[in-house]
């Protein structure tokens, strides 16, 4: 073996001894023993190396990265054949902003399970999600979401029952039922739709509450039989085309 | 796998691979993109591994793999053939150019290592992996590890020798902070 050659294999030689033993190195490592260039060169590649390393792991790790992946994770944790596609989470970063600024901006009258709901209906928007049903099955109501003309808002043709039977996509959110519906008009809207008798009194007097932080928006809203959540990524400005005058929401 | 296990899994390596990431990927919001996206991967593929021992190989392997898949989309991807050889000596003035860097410059220097060597010589130094764990977790020969070793840490020098010369050559008048001259 030449010296250069000692120093090709040596440049994959760990700084800290870590491969001493190591087959591959121990005929150039026996080379450098003798040889006094060579062991002065293996000391300075050593030294470079220690410093680089050592320094390399100074580099900080942003703060909200750790959150960001658990929330990403814990979307995607869920049973596999439910999800048609696999979609990046690098949005989970604005998610957990979302989240935080969601904690502090709470209005009184809002409540936490509303927080979840909205929160759950977030999550939703950011991970893989199951193909919904048409919207030609849902009669009326399909009508009404697909129309760009039409507002939601505080009369809409809802029989849960009925979404239940033609298959409706139904979450448990802090054990209580909430049924969804995917429909695109210029962008693409995740309803939400849960009884109002699972919520307390308190959270039934909310008022129409729009929640916006980034591309993420929601509005909730409630009726005489139902608290509704829509959500979506397009922000806040797509979100408030889509449902009625937050005067209106408020009539009930 | 359970919400706890998951959790743990992410403690005990989230830091290395951001670190791995941004080496690769140059951005702070590309980094984190990766790393959430190779933790997602896990989440939904990550139970068919057998041995959790081997889930940081995996999850390495996943996010270069993710990177390159990522390069590839951008047609950016760098031809190793075309890449000159350089010169495999470490002079005692780059130990102590080093020194005087911290953290984030030292990262700025591996960043313009060229990509293909640029990911065994951060898995190297960051991760203190062997060049038989660097050719598992980037699938390639250990002599090509071996060789990207050797010219990733050529133009490491390089890239540190050159800023040690342009800070040498900038005078900076008394009360001026740094990149304020513009």
């Amino acid at each position: 073996m030449t010296s250069e050659q000692a120093r090709f294999v040596l440049q994959a030689c760990r700084p800290h001894g870590q491969d001493a033993a190591d087959p591959a190195f121990i005929e150039a490592l026996a080379q450098a023993d003798r040889d006094p260039e060579l062991r002065a060169w293996l000391e300075r590649e050593r030294a470079f190396d220690s410093q680089v390393s050592g320094k390399c792991k100074q580099v900080a790790i942003p703060a909200s990265l750790r959150a960001s992946i658990l929330a990403g994770g814990r979307v995607s944790r869920r049973p596999r054949s439910a999800w048609r596609s696999l979609v990046g989470i690098g949005l989970a970063a604005s998610f957990a902003l979302f989240f935080g600024t969601m904690a502090v901006s709470r209005l009184s009258g809002s409540d936490a399970y509303l927080d979840e709901l909205v929160q759950h209906g977030l999550m939703e928007m950011t991970g893989p999600h199951p193909r919904g049903q048409p919207l030609d099955g849902y009669g009326e109501l399909g009508a009404l979401l697909r129309d760009p003309s039409q507002r939601l808002g505080t009369a809409m043709p809802i029989d849960l029952n009925r979404l239940r039977e033609i298959g409706c996509r139904s979450l448990q959110v802090a054990g209580k039922e909430v049924f969804e519906i995917c429909f695109r008009r210029d962008s693409y809207y995740h309803l939400y739709i849960a009884r109002r008798a699972d919520f307390s009194c308190r959270e039934c007097e909310i008022e129409p509450m729009f929640r916006e932080r980034g591309e993420f928006a929601s509005v909730s809203w409630v009726d005489d039989q139902h608290v509704f959540v829509l959500v979506s990524r397009a922000g806040l400005d797509a979100v408030k085309k889509v449902v009625a005058d937050p005067a209106v929401l408020a009539m009930r | 796998m359970s919400s706890a296990v998951f959790t743990q899994l992410v403690d005990a390596h989230y830091e290395a691979l951001y670190r791995f990431a941004l080496s690769l990927a140059r951005r702070e919001a590309d980094a984190c993109d990766l790393v959430q996206q190779t933790f997602y991967i896990w989440a939904t593929k990550g139970h068919a591994l057998r041995d959790s021992a081997k889930a940081k190989t995996w999850l390495f392997t996943t996010l270069y793999r993710e990177f390159l898949r990522g390069r590839r989309r951008d047609g950016r991807i760098t031809a190793i053939e075309d890449l000159p050889p350089e010169q495999q000596d470490t002079a005692a003035e780059s130990v102590d150019q080093v020194r005087r860097l911290d953290g984030v410059q030292v990262m700025e220097m591996l960043q313009e290592v060229d990509e293909v060597f640029r990911a065994p010589l951060t898995l190297f130094y960051l991760e203190d992996l062997s060049y038989q764990e660097i050719a598992d977790t980037l699938e390639v020969p250990i002599g090509t590890v071996m060789s990207r070793l050797s010219r990733g840490k050529s133009q490491l020098r390089a890239a540190i020798t050159r800023r040690a010369n342009h800070s040498a050559q900038v005078v900076q008048f008394p009360g001026m902070r740094k990149g304020a001259a513009s």
